[in-house]
């Protein structure tokens, strides 16, 4: 079973105290968390500031628990989850979930299992707006350096010596790094695809009555 | 795979960030707010980890010891005979006092022991000066057991504490279905319900103990407790209609003759807002003048309105403000 090695370090370093742990912490998941509970929330922003203060906090009570069998970020999510659907449960009788395409099974696999065989098909049609989401689900699932690597890169057109002063690292590091993130962008991406064609599920709304 | 299948894949792959846009980031606002928060309870969780590793250690010496010196670890104390607890500062609606299972009607200025239980069934409320000082108060549909001068339990329904006024180094415990709350100096609310136990604190800290909860804080917010070490924080208001109940089951007092700046005080303690005047005049006005008003007052905004409509003051209620400004005429 693969394990995050990475991960588990920075949750013990984050469970014995380490002001840097949690710095490291905070700013690797954050706003990868707001994007993943805002559209879930109704893009309520007050509701998902609130849900993500409490997952959060959860989460870093609960560190001790992490073992580094799925990503840290996949841990957050499912925690995160589980705080969206309390939190819609007490706001009353009429609640209106909002499924996702992420939150399908098959599609919520493929994001967590992150080392499925690639398998692109760019001549997949969809919607543009479930493209832009599908490639900024893949980039958030992705460790934080890559995906902001590869959105200077190819979304802002930052150029490689630009994203090397910015990630603080030498201009072939930073070569290195952005082909490696294109080839773990292209492992998730793909898994999603051959998921959606898998599952021929669509974006919808669920409204749940008591 | 060849150079040349590579690098068709790369194009491949730079090509669909052709369809992209630039991922939202969330309000700064809100990142600077969530982060201090859950620092806080990082921080919490760290200072209490360490402290039960402590403990742990403390326990398993102390146990060595107790074996190797062969002392009585299961002594039993002879129960202790009834003792005055609280005094009745208010009372309102069918109050019950249980007492050997005998049901009786509380005397209005009466006195409380420990053993009893008291009963706010429908509407009723009650208001208790509590024997080492402080306001207990106690919500509608309630049940609270007095075990002793230090301690209650709720069973279910709402209490409110305010340690105002008590000796010092006095404290009271409550305890709870999901655990014991004890104060530090502060003005709480708990509210037992079905699945969990809701603490609201207002001012100083309350600390959660037992089914779980070892030494867990909580201040300025509300935390619910689902029992089993388990529970969720949540930012929080000092003011609003949770605490209406509190500012209406509040002790009557009487003014009449006393400065205006100690009704107002009152006023923004019982209901959870931060007395503010438009200008240091208004300020030294409320310092010199007194209060005529002949009825015992009790701390609501219509009662504030009524009392500084005699007086050259008047008020606007913004949010946790009680905003003070002169009379217009």
């Amino acid at each position: 079973m693969q394990t995050n090695v990475e991960d588990k370090a920075l949750a013990k370093r984050l469970a014995a105290g380490d002001e840097a742990a949690f710095v490291r912490f905070f700013d690797d998941n954050f706003a990868r968390l707001y994007r993943f509970a805002l559209p879930r929330l109704r893009n309520d922003e007050e509701a998902t500031k609130e849900v993500l203060q409490t997952a959060m906090s959860k989460a870093v009570r609960n560190i001790g628990k992490y073992r580094g069998e799925a990503a840290l970020f996949t841990w957050l999510c499912s925690i995160c989850r589980n705080e969206v659907s309390e939190w819609l449960r007490r706001q009353g009788r009429y609640e209106q979930k909002v499924v996702l395409i992420e939150d399908h099974p098959e599609i919520q696999a493929a994001l967590d299992s992150f080392h499925a065989p690639a398998s692109l098909t760019p001549e997949r049609q969809f919607e543009r707006q479930e493209t832009v989401r599908m490639i900024q689900l893949a980039l958030d699932r992705l460790p934080k350096k890559y995906g902001d690597a590869l959105e200077w890169k190819y979304v802002e057109g930052y150029s490689v010596l630009e994203i090397a002063e910015r990630l603080g690292i030498g201009q072939e590091a930073a070569q290195s790094l952005l082909a490696r993130a294109k080839r773990a962008f292209a492992d998730v991406y793909g898994s999603l695809l051959t998921a959606l064609s898998q599952s021929a599920v669509v974006s919808r709304t669920e409204q749940q009555t008591p | 795979m060849t150079d040349q299948s590579r690098i068709e894949s790369e194009r491949t792959i730079e090509s669909v960030f052709d369809h992209a846009v630039v991922r939202p980031e969330p309000p700064e606002r809100t990142e600077i707010e969530v982060r201090s928060f859950v620092m806080a309870e990082w921080r919490s969780q760290v200072q209490r980890r360490r402290r039960l590793a402590i403990a742990n250690w403390a326990l398993a010496a102390s146990v060595a010891l107790a074996a190797y010196v062969g002392f009585d670890l299961l002594r039993s104390t002879p129960s202790a005979p009834p003792e005055i607890v609280a005094r009745i500062d208010f009372s309102q609606g069918p109050v019950t006092v249980v007492n050997d299972q005998v049901h009786s009607t509380p005397d209005p200025d009466g006195t409380l022991l420990s053993g009893q239980t008291i009963q706010t069934p429908g509407d009723a409320a009650l208001a208790l000066a509590w024997v080492s000082g402080g306001s207990l108060r106690i919500g509608a549909e309630s049940r609270v057991r007095l075990l002793a001068a230090n301690e209650v339990e709720l069973e279910r329904g709402m209490l409110y504490f305010d340690s105002a006024g008590s000796t010092p180094g006095s404290t009271l415990r409550i305890a709870t279905p999901q655990g014991s709350l004890q104060h530090v100096g502060t003005q709480y609310m708990v509210n037992v319900t079905d699945d969990r136990v809701i603490v609201r604190v207002r001012e100083g800290r309350v600390i959660v103990n037992g089914n779980g909860y070892q030494d867990l804080p909580v201040e300025d917010s509300r935390v619910e407790l689902r029992g089993r070490g388990d529970y969720s924080r949540f930012a929080d208001d000092s003011y609003g209609a949770s605490w209406t109940w509190v500012a209406e089951a509040a002790p009557r007092r009487s003014f009449s003759g006393l400065r205006i700046i100690e009704f107002l005080r009152w006023v923004g303690r019982e209901t959870g807002r931060e007395v503010h005047f438009e200008s240091p005049a208004l300020e030294e006005l409320a310092e010199r003048e007194t209060i005529v008003w002949p009825d015992v007052l009790i701390p609501t905004e219509d009662t504030l309105t009524s009392v500084l409509s005699t007086t050259d003051l008047r008020s606007n209620v913004v949010g946790g403000r009680i905003v003070i400004r002169a009379a217009a005429y």
